[in-house]
């Protein structure tokens, strides 16, 4: 019944395979290239600011620590990320609506859930591209109303659903476009 | 007490029903996967709500983006932690309730 799950869950670019590969000198060359070290140092100072409330002192231990965490990136470093703000704003919008929606579904169906749970296993096949922010939508649909994901395969991601599926679907969908939208990517319009 | 305190009190006491109808969710869901369900969204609402409220309160900016960076963080541990959870179950046979 379980078919196996490759691809996404096996990062072939983890820091200790590209080591591997091509050595520490090498690893650190790629870690420079198109990967956003200026954005990473500004967010990460971001993150310092608001973890020390701006106290002046506290930037002796902040600026090498920052340093040193934002020669390290996080993400592929041949695989440059777009970020559109009005995608960004659409995908927060929407988030917050469907998370009320989603918080108050549950606890509705929570008050009486012989009657109120029709557990379904969806198939959900994907239209952003793989390496396209499949594995944040994936994440992401665990907070939203009915929606829970519990397989990943190259093609679809499987969904537990607690409601009506077909609309639990249809906001998979929209999520769907208006994450492709943030990250700037194409995909086919809603069904 | 200030207006922006008083809706900062009524943000956090909103925020609780959400935390108490997640846990009840975990006593009363049949299955790992509808507990998941409860706990994940419940969270969600509850904590944004409550970590809104106590910045408004606190009346000062950077406690509220460091409150709302602690909602934001929550968030990915949270709908990660349900998805890793819910995948080893399904990979490992465990059947949904009513399937």
């Amino acid at each position: 019944m379980v078919a196996p799950t490759h691809g996404l869950d096996q990062p072939a670019n983890t820091p200790g395979a590209v080591i591997q590969r091509a050595g520490l000198n090498g690893w650190l060359r790629s870690q420079k290239r198109g990967s956003g070290l200026a954005l990473r140092l500004a967010f990460y100072a971001l993150i310092w600011l608001l973890l020390t409330r701006g106290d002046p002192g506290s930037w002796l231990w902040g600026l090498p620590a920052i340093a040193v965490a934002a020669l390290f990136n996080p993400f592929e470093p041949s695989h440059r990320w777009r970020l559109s703000p009005a995608g960004l704003l659409r995908f927060s919008w929407l988030f917050l609506q469907l998370s009320v929606q989603g918080a108050l579904d549950t606890a509705w169906r929570t008050l009486n859930p012989r009657q109120r749970l029709t557990p379904a296993l969806v198939d959900y096949v994907w239209r952003l591209p793989p390496n396209g922010g499949r594995i944040f939508l994936a994440n992401i649909i665990n907070l939203m109303p009915g929606t829970l994901c519990v397989r990943i395969t190259d093609d679809a991601m499987t969904m537990h659903t607690i409601g009506d599926s077909r609309l639990a679907v249809a906001n998979v969908s929209r999520l769907e476009s208006v994450i492709a939208g943030m990250l700037q990517q194409q995909v086919d319009a809603d069904e | 007490m200030t207006v922006v305190g008083v809706i900062g009190a009524a943000l956090v006491v909103a925020g609780v029903p959400f935390f108490l109808f997640g846990t009840l969710g975990l006593l009363r869901l049949p299955d790992t996967y509808s507990r998941l369900h409860a706990l994940a969204k419940g969270d969600n609402v509850g904590l944004g709500l409550v970590c809104l409220g106590l910045g408004l309160q606190s009346g000062s900016v950077l406690v509220t983006l460091k409150l709302l960076m602690i909602w934001v963080l929550m968030l990915i541990a949270s709908a990660t932690g349900a998805g890793l959870i819910a995948r080893t179950a399904l990979a490992r046979g465990v059947k949904p309730h009513g399937l």
